[in-house]
């Protein structure tokens, strides 16, 4: 489906235009190659199903980079300027006259999308992300209440229909809660889909954002965990404590990691279980 | 890419969660052999990152975070791409008032 079809399809379900919009600061890239600096945006008012969230905290994810630099040019190409964010943290500052689910002083959450069609057979199962007729990103997607793309939550409010907001556990601390909402949906996800949990053994290349959050939710499920990373990201004693357990194939880095056996590969060395 | 294929047992999935900028080299044999698949994943829908954060409100699973002021940010994009942080920048964009 071509933007301009997507866009409409989007507009469609969402029909309710907004001319009343509010500042809100922010910080933004004004081109591929600019610095991000402080630009100021506008926000819709909230509408009848709308929230309005002061953002706490908002994690910093490698597709904003990507994003403000315009390395997705051929799948997702970039308008400026941009606001990234999508791993949003905060407390409800204003809610819709008929909205129903939160109510003001609510810590909540935004995630990578703000809205879809609602009404295909992805949006119908709850699988919203692969809506036939394109999701609205929460950055850098098709505005459909204001023109333009969505700003996202590099600022210090957002406004989002009630339906695509989550609550937060209130045992979670609201900083280490932000990067849940793609780090790690994005990596619980797909461990659910393939069913990794007990009797089950999952590789998790890499020791980032995601793949700490993959190890993490694969331990949780109860999965034998095999991570294959540099050792030198695992330096912090907090760290080993948190793998502990886990079973790490590392490249050949440093000498004070005693191998085991070999792996079947021979670029890498299939270390010893770290334990604490 | 070829060698975390080769790890699969028979039948397994390679799953790609990120988007690099560039293509990736894909040889046929990795799949041939072993029946491999490989396969891609997008976030998760609304119900099901709230069930997430719920079991991680359960389980206690947090992010390890390193916070940032909004005016660092330029310095964290390039500490992000030399892997230099453990293992997530967060903003408090109390910074930012």
């Amino acid at each position: 489906m071509s933007e301009a079809a997507r866009q409409k399809t989007v507009t469609e379900a969402s029909p309710t235009k907004i001319a009343r919009t509010f500042t809100a600061s922010a910080y933004a890239a004004a081109s591929p190659t600019a610095a991000m600096a402080p630009f100021t945006i506008p926000r819709r008012a909230p509408g009848p199903h709308d929230v309005q969230i002061e953002i706490l905290y908002c994690g910093v994810c490698h597709s904003d980079v990507h994003t403000v630099r315009n390395e997705w040019e051929s799948a997702l190409p970039t308008v400026y300027p941009c606001v990234p964010g999508h791993e949003i943290v905060g407390r409800v500052a204003k809610t819709g006259t008929d909205g129903k689910k939160f109510k003001e002083g609510d810590l909540v959450a935004v995630g990578c999308m703000v809205n879809s069609c609602r009404r295909c057979a992805s949006c119908v199962e709850g699988l919203e992300q692969y809506c036939e007729n394109g999701m609205v990103l929460t950055y850098n997607g098709p505005d459909n209440h204001l023109d333009g793309v969505t700003y996202g939550g590099y600022s210090d409010s957002i406004v989002v229909d009630e339906n695509y907001v989550l609550r937060v556990p209130s045992k979670l601390d609201p900083a280490g809660t932000a990067p849940l909402l793609c780090a790690g949906i994005t990596t619980s996800s797909p461990l659910r889909h393939w069913n990794v949990g007990k009797g089950r053994k999952v590789g998790i290349v890499g020791l980032g954002g995601l793949g700490h959050m993959g190890v993490k939710f694969a331990k949780a499920f109860g999965a034998h965990v095999v991570l294959f990373t540099n050792l030198a990201r695992l330096t912090r004693p907090r760290t080993r404590s948190a793998w502990a357990q886990t079973k790490l194939l590392c490249q050949k880095m440093r000498r004070r990691c005693r191998s085991r056996r070999r792996a079947s590969t021979s670029s890498w060395t299939l270390f010893r279980r770290i334990t604490t | 890419m070829n060698t975390y294929l080769n790890f699969l047992k028979r039948d397994g999935t390679l799953a790609l969660i990120g988007a690099p900028k560039d293509p990736l080299p894909v040889g046929a044999f990795g799949f041939l052999i072993k029946r491999r698949s490989l396969a891609g994943s997008a976030i998760g829908g609304i119900r099901e990152t709230q069930e997430m954060l719920d079991f991680c409100g359960d389980h206690g699973i947090t992010a390890d975070v390193e916070v940032i002021r909004m005016q660092q940010i330029n310095e964290a994009y390039e500490r992000l791409l030399k892997s230099d942080v453990k293992y997530r920048f967060v903003i408090d964009m109390a910074s930012l008032k």
